[in-house]
């Protein structure tokens, strides 16, 4: 198993590799000169020569590229164009704000969609089953900026409960944290109420209550259980859309976040942030992606063999990977 | 519930479904369901009213008056959805937005609907190192959250609501490439490829006959599934400044325009939301409609 | 039938679901009596309501939409419709046990083989996981699983062994009423053999009634000693199996034989007969007898009137009144 987890991480760097290339060229594709940018638009035209000599802009993309990899490999992420501040400690100074709005999301919108999911499930066409389903698929129809929107206005403005912005405090979180758990909720609860019922109709259900097993045991122990692997894959997906979410409700409520960074500096064309910026949160997605998989195995035991096999077959091939 | 999940039902109705009654079948179940007919029923509403927007709307979506800036809703008669901070008719606005966010969301999924397919179908059914070649890059889309990867997009084409339509566009291809890629997977392995194969079948006509159909439905499943998603994503982008410029009426520009004005006239920012909510919500009920249509066994 | 120790008695059994398209009947008024120790075949074409009896009997007919609308069902003199669903679950796994026909879908696949007999013997007997274990060990032994296969999981086993797993579930708690609904359809033939003299071997030694339900006459014949035809929801012949082999009086069940393949028919060049046309639709049963529009027998009397059950000789049924005559 161990080996299959090194062989996972191994594969996660050509992913990473790709996309920072391929971030890196549609930034700089993108019309606008950086030096310029800094300098501003009334810079002498050899001064913005000069700078782009020493960015390095004048280079061929490949170049470029490989001296950019060359750095982060020894954790230099290069100076942001706007601040002239390094980039990694800008990125991780702020990061800690957007993965706890992640997390808080996800935690969200795991306890309110899984047991909603899980009960619209087993009480298929009853009024607990119809009025979820159709509240779901309101929020599923909401779009997460407007409901950040929606809570600032009726929670900070109109009852002055909570406040509008800033990250400073737990309360400040729970508006921001609600906006995405909301949206992400609803899927939750879709997603999970359609994998229980499929799972219910399989016939090993149909053979636990041959047994005579209580309804209640059927449910908990071997619908659920197996229900378990695609609502975990669901949260997993949704984990990284909550961090995409983050991006934009940190617009919204003014959070100092990765999020909010990353916007204004791909409109200020700051390449280093972005790309930073960039690597950072495909990291955080491929970990989680992983951690999920690893779940997996940690539940279903035909996941296991399968892992095992894998792992199996790379040592007999000679650990070609 | 219906004959065909019946623990008896399936020799005893016997009758072999060629590919009319299916379709016949299809439609007689969308029928039955009352929410994807609403659904429906709202979306043509809805298209009528984005096509002819022209001649339902008061007023143009750029006709100021500022005399009348900053009314609520309700308050006069001419404008019964209020006006904006510059005097525009929100009802007109909104109006024109339909057509806007309608023409928008399609195009952003049929240009995902189009390369995914083209992507996906090439890998699927041709395979080996080509499938490989596709299937890494799809990973590397999916490396990061879409909407950082439309962001990104959209930035560099530079703002403008076109733009940002190519960026979703693009952002949602590894979704139906993996569909169609799957479809086209489990369908080959399918004792009927190799039976139409035994009697000789060229490759296209293979294509065509066999495996189009089946890979037809969950196409149309997550194109109407995608199409709520992108107009929402559209809007995203405009609220954040990088898709529709003013002064055109998109929905998600009408929402960061009110922000501004939230305190004192939130309606500015309330009612383009509630027109995304009610059009989003319409073409959701119908795809989940949709779904349970093509595949009933997933509906109970 | 003799009532020399009737275990199961059904009588008048009817059946429906209700659907947006209209009531499916099911089954209608089946009556039949199990003694202990014998196996009844329930023979029919799929979808004639051989399950349905079966679910019926065991209270697993799904409940919306289906219903026992009328009849009556008794074990050992309990009676089995219109429970508590507590009452049913002590029943179920304990007194009746059944067994279906797919192997490769029966199992939890999360659970370990001897996790899952074990389960039904905690159910239903006051013993503790470590004696659980033991007598799961056993169990699996006396189906012919090594019983240090344990804690393996389903996956790792073949689609046979899985069903011998199945089985094994299902006599852990030594039941009085076995009901197989087509265990060995989704297996290879030769495996179908083991499993079937498997299941005879168990059935002797630990005395069970058995209930087979299945389409496949060679089957009955190995296993049944009473059988019931159905056809459409209804019983149109039963009696022992030297009855309905040797003196069939349906003409469905003279069709069934017909349309067997066999050496010698093949030698005379005959073609296979199968019946033509197909099952009626079960919410549009036509009037009269149900049988009659695929019947080559068939009169103007046969669509007008509902056929009732003759008695052929002392225990030999027929629902069709030119038994004598066909």
């Amino acid at each position: 198993m161990g080996r299959y987890v090194m062989h996972r991480i191994l594969s996660m760097i050509p992913v990473l590799l790709g996309v920072t290339l391929f971030i890196f060229v549609v930034l700089h594709m993108a019309p606008g000169d950086p030096a310029r940018e800094m300098l501003g638009s009334m810079a002498p035209p050899e001064a913005v020569e000069k700078l782009r000599n020493e960015l390095g802009l004048n280079e061929p993309l490949l170049v470029q590229f490989v001296r950019y990899i060359g750095h982060v490999l020894t954790g230099d992420f290069g100076m942001s164009y706007s601040s002239r501040a390094p980039v990694l400690e800008a990125l991780l100074s702020r990061y800690p704000a957007t993965l706890t709005l992640a997390g808080m999301s996800t935690l969200i919108m795991v306890i309110i969609g899984l047991p909603i999911g899980i009960m619209s499930a087993t009480r298929q066409y009853s009024l607990l089953d119809r009025l979820p389903t159709a509240v779901a698929l309101m929020g599923v129809s909401m779009p997460t900026f407007w409901i950040g929107m929606l809570l600032v206005l009726i929670f900070a403005l109109h009852f002055r409960w909570l406040p509008a912005s800033g990250f400073s405090t737990p309360i400040h979180w729970i508006l921001p944290a609600f906006a995405i758990g909301f949206n992400a909720a609803a899927i939750c609860m879709r997603m999970t109420r359609s994998t229980v019922l499929e799972v219910i109709r399989q016939d090993f259900i149909r053979t636990a209550r041959a047994k005579g097993q209580s309804e209640h045991r059927v449910l908990a122990h071997h619908a659920l259980k197996n229900a378990l692997i695609p609502i975990l894959t669901v949260v997993g997906i949704q984990l990284g859309r909550n961090l995409g979410g983050a991006i934009v409700t940190e617009t919204v409520f003014s959070i100092p976040g990765l999020g909010y960074y990353m916007l204004q500096s791909i409109l200020a064309r700051d390449y280093p942030v972005v790309q930073g910026g960039v690597i950072f949160i495909a990291v955080t997605f491929s970990l989680v992606n992983l951690t999920v998989d690893l779940l997996y195995a940690l539940i279903d035991p035909r996941i296991r063999s399968q892992y095992r096999a894998m792992s199996k077959k790379k040592t007999e091939k000679g650990g070609a990977a | 519930m219906n004959r065909a999940t019946l623990p008896i039902a399936a020799g005893a109705l016997g009758h072999p479904l060629r590919n009319r009654g299916k379709l016949r079948e299809v439609w007689s179940r969308i029928r039955r369901d009352k929410a994807a007919i609403g659904g429906l029923i709202a979306l043509v509403l809805l298209g009528l009213v984005g096509i002819f927007a022209n001649q339902v709307a008061p007023y143009g979506y750029d006709d100021q008056n500022i005399p009348v800036a900053l009314t609520a809703p309700g308050v006069l008669r001419q404008y019964p959805l209020g006006t904006d901070s510059v005097g525009r008719d929100m009802l007109s606005r909104l109006i024109y937005g339909t057509r806007v966010s309608l023409v928008a969301g399609l195009s952003a999924t049929a240009i995902a609907t189009f390369l995914g397919m083209l992507l996906g179908g090439i890998g699927g059914f041709y395979g080996g190192k080509l499938d490989n070649a596709i299937m890494r890059v799809m990973d590397i889309l999916l490396a990061v959250p879409g909407i950082l990867l439309a962001i990104a997009v959209a930035a560099t084409l530079g703002p403008g609501l076109r733009n940002a339509v190519v960026a979703v566009g693009i952002a949602a291809i590894p979704i139906f490439a993996r569909v169609i890629r799957g479809s086209i997977l489990s369908v080959r392995e399918m004792e009927y490829i190799e039976a139409a194969r035994a009697i000789n079948a060229r490759d296209l006509r293979l294509m065509l006959k066999h495996v189009l159909p089946n890979v037809l439905a969950p196409v149309i499943v997550q194109f109407t599934l995608v199409i709520g998603h992108a107009i929402m994503e559209i809007a995203a982008l405009s609220f954040l400044g990088l898709g529709a410029q003013p002064p055109v009426p998109e929905w998600g520009a009408m929402i960061s325009f009110g922000r501004g004005y939230l305190r004192d006239y939130g309606y500015m920012m309330t009612l383009p939301g509630i027109a995304i909510m009610l059009t989003v919500f319409s073409i959701n009920l119908l795809g989940d409609g949709l779904r349970d249509a093509l595949d009933p066994r997933l509906k109970h | 039938m003799s009532s020399s120790h009737t275990l199961l008695s059904v009588k008048d059994l009817t059946i429906h679901y209700v659907t947006g398209e209209g009531t499916v009947q099911a089954v209608n008024q089946v009556s039949f009596a199990l003694e202990k120790g014998k196996t009844l075949g329930l023979v029919g074409e799929t979808g004639a309501g051989k399950t349905t009896i079966a679910l019926g009997i065991i209270g697993l007919v799904p409940n919306p939409p289906g219903q026992i609308v009328g009849g009556s069902i008794e074990l050992d003199g309990e009676n089995l419709i219109g429970n508590r669903e507590s009452v049913m679950r002590r029943i179920r796994g304990k007194k009746i046990s059944m067994i279906f026909q797919d192997p490769m879908t029966a199992l939890n696949p999360i659970d370990t083989v001897g996790e899952q007999i074990a389960e039904v013997l905690l159910l239903h007997e006051k013993i503790s996981r470590a004696e659980a274990r033991i007598k799961a060990i056993e169990v699996l032994e006396r189906v012919g699983i090594s019983g240090e296969r344990y804690d393996e999981y389903p996956h790792q086993f073949s689609g046979g062994m899985k069903q011998r797993v199945v089985i094994a579930i299902a006599l852990a708690c030594n039941p009085e009423l076995l009901i197989a609904d087509e265990p060995t359809t989704a297996l290879d033939v030769t495996i179908q053999a083991q499993v079937l003299a498997m299941m005879n071997r168990l059935k002797d030694e630990l005395q069970t009634s058995m209930i087979m339900i299945t389409h496949d006459l060679g089957i009955v014949a190995e296993m049944c000693d009473e059988i019931a035809v159905i056809y459409a929801g209804e019983i149109v012949e039963s009696g022992t199996l030297a009855h309905v082999f040797d003196e069939t009086s349906h003409p469905y069940t003279k069709g069934l034989f017909n349309s067997l393949p066999s050496v010698a028919a093949a030698a005379n060049r005959n073609r296979l007969a199968p019946i033509p046309g197909l099952m009626p639709d079960p919410i549009n049963l036509p009037t009269g007898c149900r049988f009659s529009p695929r019947c080559p027998l068939k009169e103007d009397r046969c669509e007008r009137a509902v056929q009732e059950l003759a008695e052929v000789s002392p225990g030999h049924r027929v629902r069709c009144w030119k038994w004598n005559r066909g």
